[in-house]
């Protein structure tokens, strides 16, 4: 069997006795959704990055304690979650020093395919982007949200539903700009 | 828009950058991986249970420290993963953990440690630093700047106008940067073309930006203890900022996105438009030693307790938000530490106690260890002679 086919349970084992390859097939099967989910909670690409690389690198030092009975990817999607809902709420109560620097160069645009729906979710906050980016990428159910972010699974589902009529206000009103 | 529409919206969000994002995050997962140790744990778990016992023993160190006046520093260190204050010590340096090769100063000069431990002398220099890549070294003693291959063979020779007090060599081999009295000046990597960046600066040792293509950006801080970034090769100001302590330390992200200013109790980083991304300040109690950062936003720090007789090394996360979480001890000695450098695949730290005569070398992978090496002094004599003392690190490298 190839590792391409090999389950996360079977992967996650490989790399515990030692197999590169192995762990590199978890990352490289992982970190295109663990990475969208950050920067879609995060909005930041720089934020994003960082918050599933660390994700990853604490995941790592966390496979001893894995329990392979359980699915790997809501284990690893629950500790992106959680940390780019921590780095949007540091970010918000940051500020950044003036300098008397040489102005700084525009950001470079994002190029994202859906702008609509990326302004729209901008407008929610973290902990609303947070519930529909794990209900509807990664398809957790509400109990398995509550208990990925440790909330009442009544918050969840309120969340749930405020933010996606937030979210649908919100595209009505990007597609009328 | 119906769930399977947001359901497909939301995965259609992917792009070529994320691509590169990937490739930075796997190379960073990748190194702090090692096959050896997970398949080592997971066959021969007791093999951690030393660590155990270990860890209990730093908690009860730590809580006896936290009920002292040194609480404010105890509480800043998070944890600790490794502690040792008298690990088991080897009279030789049998080699170096990892590879790669070390340059040393010593009082009688520098000197390279090869990966086996044995130590070659490159003269009689007060100093010296490397190349990037390894294949030079650039020595200085009084007004003399000098590059030499690893054999101590000198390849130029330059006469400054006053003493050479620091040099380094630029990311990309091209230029050296060095201060010479309280000028701050240039010189190509064959030693042509010496002009000087800036007439009066402090005696820190300048930054070279990494990763800025065929562009030579050196951070300095200036006479006034102001931390600028110029273009060596222009002079142009790319930008100047006022910390609010003069640093005695500055250190780029390897990455070179990040410039970290260290001063006696702060820990600055800003941006590469010099803007402050996050500050950090030492609690009372303690101060900020010699540091070195390594890939994936890693910084190793000494930490020089005031009232008492013991340093820490430290590990924070720095990235590109600021400080990911608190500092995290590796080790806790009771004596002076001096320096601090990271083997080249960034899982080995070696710290250097000249008051012990003691190299200790810290592997920060879990499990952590301990492996320390004594009589330094005695192994850098040249032709037998008595020195004054044990060697400064000056870098591993590859």
């Amino acid at each position: 069997m190839s590792e391409r086919d090999r389950s996360d349970a079977a992967l996650v084992r490989a790399a515990r006795e030692g197999s590169e390859a192995a762990l590199e097939m978890l990352f490289r099967r992982h970190w295109p959704s663990a990475h969208r989910a950050a920067y879609l909670v995060c909005q930041d690409r720089a934020g994003a990055e960082d918050i599933a690389q660390e994700a990853f690198l604490a995941a790592l030092r966390a496979l001893d304690r894995f329990d392979r009975r359980r699915p790997f990817a809501p284990w690893l999607h629950r500790i992106v979650v959680n940390r780019a809902i921590d780095w949007t709420r540091m970010r918000a109560g940051r500020r950044e020093t003036t300098t008397a620097a040489v102005p700084e160069p525009p950001a470079q645009p994002l190029a994202e395919p859906d702008d609509e729906l990326l302004g729209a979710l901008a407008e929610l906050d973290a902990d609303h982007r947070a519930v529909i980016v794990l209900r509807y990428l990664q398809d957790l159910s509400p109990g398995e949200i509550a208990r990925a972010l440790n909330l009442p699974r009544g918050t969840v589902n309120s969340r749930l539903r405020r933010g996606l009529d937030k979210l649908g206000r919100q595209m009505a009103r990007e597609r009328v700009r | 828009m119906t769930d399977a529409e947001l359901r497909e919206r939301l995965r259609a969000t992917q792009t070529d950058a994320d691509r590169d994002a990937e490739q930075r995050a796997w190379q960073i997962v990748r190194s702090a991986y090692s096959p050896a140790e997970a398949s080592s744990r997971h066959h021969r778990f007791r093999i951690t249970l030393p660590a155990m016992a270990c860890t209990v023993a730093i908690v009860a160190v730590l809580l006896a420290v936290a009920s002292s006046p040194r609480d404010a520093l105890a509480r800043w260190i998070r944890d600790a993963i490794g502690l040792s204050t008298q690990p088991h010590s080897r009279p030789v340096l049998g080699g170096l953990p990892s590879g790669g090769q070390l340059l040393v100063n010593s009082p009688a000069g520098p000197w390279i440690v090869h990966a086996d431990g044995s130590p070659s002398y490159l003269g009689p220099y007060t100093a010296a630093a490397w190349s990037p890549h390894s294949l030079y070294v650039v020595a200085w003693h009084r007004a003399e700047l000098a590059a030499l291959d690893p054999n101590g063979r000198v390849e130029w020779v330059l006469t400054a106008g006053a003493k050479v007090t620091v040099a380094r060599w630029s990311p990309d081999g091209y230029r050296i940067s060095y201060i010479a009295g309280r000028s701050l000046d240039i010189v190509a990597g064959d030693g042509s073309d010496s002009h000087q960046l800036a007439s009066h600066v402090k005696p820190v040792t300048p930054a070279w930006q990494p990763h800025t293509g065929s562009a030579h950006r050196i951070a300095f801080v200036d006479q006034l203890g102001d931390i600028e970034l110029r273009n060596a090769d222009t002079l142009a100001l790319l930008w100047r900022i006022k910390p609010p302590t003069p640093p005695r330390q500055l250190l780029w992200s390897p990455d070179g996105t990040r410039l970290l200013a260290i001063a006696a109790r702060q820990l600055s980083i800003y941006n590469t438009h010099g803007h402050l991304i996050a500050t950090e300040t030492i609690p009372s109690g303690g101060t900020a030693g010699p540091a070195a950062f390594a890939a994936g936003d890693r910084i190793a720090l000494i930490l020089h307790q005031i009232d008492e007789p013991a340093d820490s090394v430290v590990l924070l996360d720095a990235n590109r938000q600021g400080f990911k979480r608190a500092p995290e001890a590796v080790l806790t000695a009771p004596e002076y530490l001096s320096g601090i450098d990271w083997s080249p695949n960034h899982q080995w730290l070696l710290a250097s106690s000249p008051s012990a005569n003691q190299w200790i070398f810290i592997r920060v992978l879990t499990p952590t260890r301990l492996n320390a090496v004594s009589r330094i002094a005695n192994q850098f004599r040249p032709h037998g002679k008595r020195t004054a003392g044990p060697p400064t690190l000056a870098g591993w490298q590859p």
